[in-house]
């Protein structure tokens, strides 16, 4: 005690005060499906990518106890400003790899959003109004042609980018090393084409 | 004039205070093992120590060495920081049974899992003494108290726990020995296997050394000092076996 | 975090920081630079410390004093310390919090909820602002206090069934209504649900 105090302003005197600037750009997203999708990791890789970028991030995760099946999410928040709540509940975009996560989140997609819907596993077209943007993208069938079905989640998120134009599939691919543990880095060459098939999938059928 | 010889004297870690238990109780004894073999060793500058929570709370009135006093039965834990943290030091925990056999089971059962290289004096009075003499996990089978006024028995209150035998089987413990300090034959054996214990962590061994005694109580027993002196010989050791367990 | 270090360093005490899932779960980019939010301290020696009585008198930890008199004396040497951390230690935040008519406390992920509900409101025109203590205890019982002059309602919005909402009204002290809105475990408010609460909010005419 006795401790000498060095702090300005953070004593019993006023509270600190904080400055808000208004809100700019802000691109809310929630990429859904099974767990074992690699939901989590597109999500995170969409973060990261936006870090790079320079723009203020939070990305927030929510999925069960399981390792495969199950339901996961996971929600991206992108702006100029730095971001008040982590969480979304009305996202600009949604990427549904499967149809229980279509149902569940494309009626909580903002008018003029974005929906991205993994038609290899979805039948149903989604319930939401006109003036939202949906594209149908066989991200399973691409990624079985590219020699591995995990990486459908890199399809779906390379037709995000593409749809989006936030950023290049090149900027996502080149996170993939700061996302992928050291032993997944051999699958770096495969994920980054599957980024370029779903940017160029993306480009052709809008 | 005959020339007079010192030829038994206190040791200086045991310090020069009177004390607060009872008479006939076994703590006094314990701690001045204790004491000797810190003097022994040599190790004074180095050793810290840990107070239990019960009648030896108070440990640190009587060894001059640093100690700290902790939350019941957490000594192993507080110990294992304090080693890995200072592995240079040598860390001893002085624990009861009420302390260390009843809610501190699982930090010494886990400590002495983990091998932590700690020296652990258990004192076994079978009984709860500073609270006035409760049942305790390590109270034999017939024997009266507060919380037993018709005897223990086996249904509904268990059997005494065995804590020597059951850290034994753990390859983490690598030195268990019970003694008692009923008789100056025990004493003896007791301050061996102290002064053991103790060589052990100073040799830098791998695990835990922990020394078990017997410890008369003849206050909460509801004995004279002599009778508990009897009941330790002819009861305490059917159910707790004197002798080195391991190592 | 440094801080909390710190501060348990220097008052001998233990510093608890709350933490809720959200924190755990979510990511975002953290500059580090605590350094200069919260300057290193000096700390004190630590002469007390268990480092073995070499050359010494033996150093003691204890909480136990028998002797008559001595608990007493030391209890209120611990009171002494209390109120020195309740002198130098609250930290709060707050924004246009006096000179709006609505006050929202939150803590927590529940003040990054609330951060977004308040600058909704007003883009909405809602004459809103946000005190967010940083420290629990000790509580900015002097900057509510203070805010309260001025301010002609308080939402309080916590992530329990309502924890601080008592603090907040003994800080305000009958000067303003104080209202609570909280989610219990397992569901967390939404910007949205804030801002309707916000919303419906009845401002009192003031005195």
């Amino acid at each position: 005690m006795g401790g000498k105090r060095n702090d300005k302003g953070l004593s019993a005197g006023p509270a600190e005060r904080v400055t808000m600037k208004a809100n700019g750009f802000c691109e809310e997203v929630i990429v859904a499906g099974f767990g074992g999708q690699g939901i989590i990791l597109a999500g995170r890789l969409l973060a990261q990518t936006a870090m790079r970028a320079g723009k203020e991030v939070t990305y927030m995760p929510s999925y069960g106890p399981e390792m495969r099946g199950g339901t996961a999410n996971s929600m991206v928040v992108m702006a100029d400003e730095p971001i008040a709540s982590p969480l979304v509940s009305k996202p600009n975009s949604l990427i549904a790899m499967n149809e229980a996560s279509l149902s569940k989140f494309a009626p909580r997609v903002k008018g003029g959003g974005l929906v991205i819907m993994n038609s290899s596993l979805i039948d149903i077209e989604p319930e939401v109004d006109e003036t939202i943007d949906v594209l149908a993208v066989p991200a399973d069938e691409i990624a079985v042609e590219l020699g591995n079905q995990k990486c459908a989640n890199m399809v779906a998120l390379g037709a995000y980018l593409q749809k989006r134009g936030l950023f290049g599939p090149d900027a996502a691919a080149a996170c993939l090393a700061d996302v992928l543990a050291a032993r997944y880095h051999k699958t770096i060459p495969m994920n980054s084409e599957a980024l370029q098939r779903g940017a160029k999938f993306a480009e052709t059928h809008s | 004039m005959r020339k007079v010889e010192t030829v038994f004297e206190r040791t200086p870690t045991f310090k020069d205070c009177p004390t607060h238990y009872c008479p006939g109780c076994g703590h006094g004894i314990a701690h001045r093992l204790v004491a000797e073999t810190v003097d022994e060793l040599g190790i004074r500058g180095r050793t810290i120590g840990i107070a239990p929570v019960g009648c030896a709370v108070l440990a640190y009135d009587y060894l001059d060495v640093d100690m700290v006093e902790v939350a019941h039965g957490r000594a192993p834990a507080v110990a294992t920081g304090m080693k890995r943290t200072n592995p240079d030091k040598i860390i001893f925990s002085y624990q009861g049974d009420g302390d260390l056999a009843a809610i501190g089971t699982g930090e010494i059962v886990h400590a002495a899992h983990r091998g932590e290289q700690i020296t652990v004096i258990f004192i076994n009075n079978a009984v709860f003494g500073m609270t006035g003499g409760q049942m305790a996990p390590t109270t034999v089978l017939g024997q009266v108290t507060t919380t037993t006024p018709l005897g223990r028995k086996a249904e509904g209150e268990g059997y005494p726990l065995q804590v020597s035998e059951l850290l034994a089987v753990l390859p983490g413990a690598i030195y268990i020995e019970r003694c008692a300090v009923h008789k100056p034959a025990e004493v003896r054996k007791a301050k061996k296997a102290i002064k053991h214990a103790f060589q052990l962590q100073v040799d830098g061994a791998k695990g835990l050394s922990m020394v078990e005694v017997l410890s008369q109580c003849p206050t909460a027993w509801r004995m004279t000092p002599a009778e508990a002196v009897e009941w330790v010989e002819k009861e305490m050791t059917k159910v707790f076996p004197l002798g080195r367990l391991k190592g | 975090m440094g801080l909390a270090f710190d501060l348990a360093d220097e008052y001998r005490m233990p510093v608890i920081i709350l933490a809720d899932g959200i924190l755990g779960q979510m990511m975002e980019p953290v500059v580090l630079n605590g350094e200069k939010r919260w300057p290193k301290r000096e700390l004190p020696a630590k002469d007390w410390a268990l480092t073995g009585a070499s050359g010494r008198k033996q150093n003691i930890v204890r909480s136990l004093w028998l002797k008559e008199g001595v608990l007493e004396e030391l209890n209120y040497k611990l009171h002494e310390r209390y109120k020195q951390v309740e002198k130098n230690e609250v930290i709060c935040e707050q924004y246009e919090a006096d000179e709006a008519e609505i006050a929202v406390v939150a803590y927590g992920v529940a003040a990054r909820i609330v951060r977004g509900a308040v600058s909704k409101a007003r883009e909405e025109g809602i004459k809103a602002g946000w005190i967010r203590p940083i420290t629990l205890w000790p509580f900015p019982t002097e900057q509510i206090s203070k805010a309260a002059e001025d301010l002609k309602i308080f939402l309080v919005v916590e992530m329990s069934l309502g924890q601080m909402v008592e603090d907040v009204k003994l800080a305000v002290a009958g000067k303003a209504p104080v209202l609570f809105y909280g989610r219990a475990g397992g569901a967390v408010p939404t910007v949205e649900q804030v801002l309707e609460k916000i919303r419906q909010l009845t401002i009192p005419k003031k005195r």
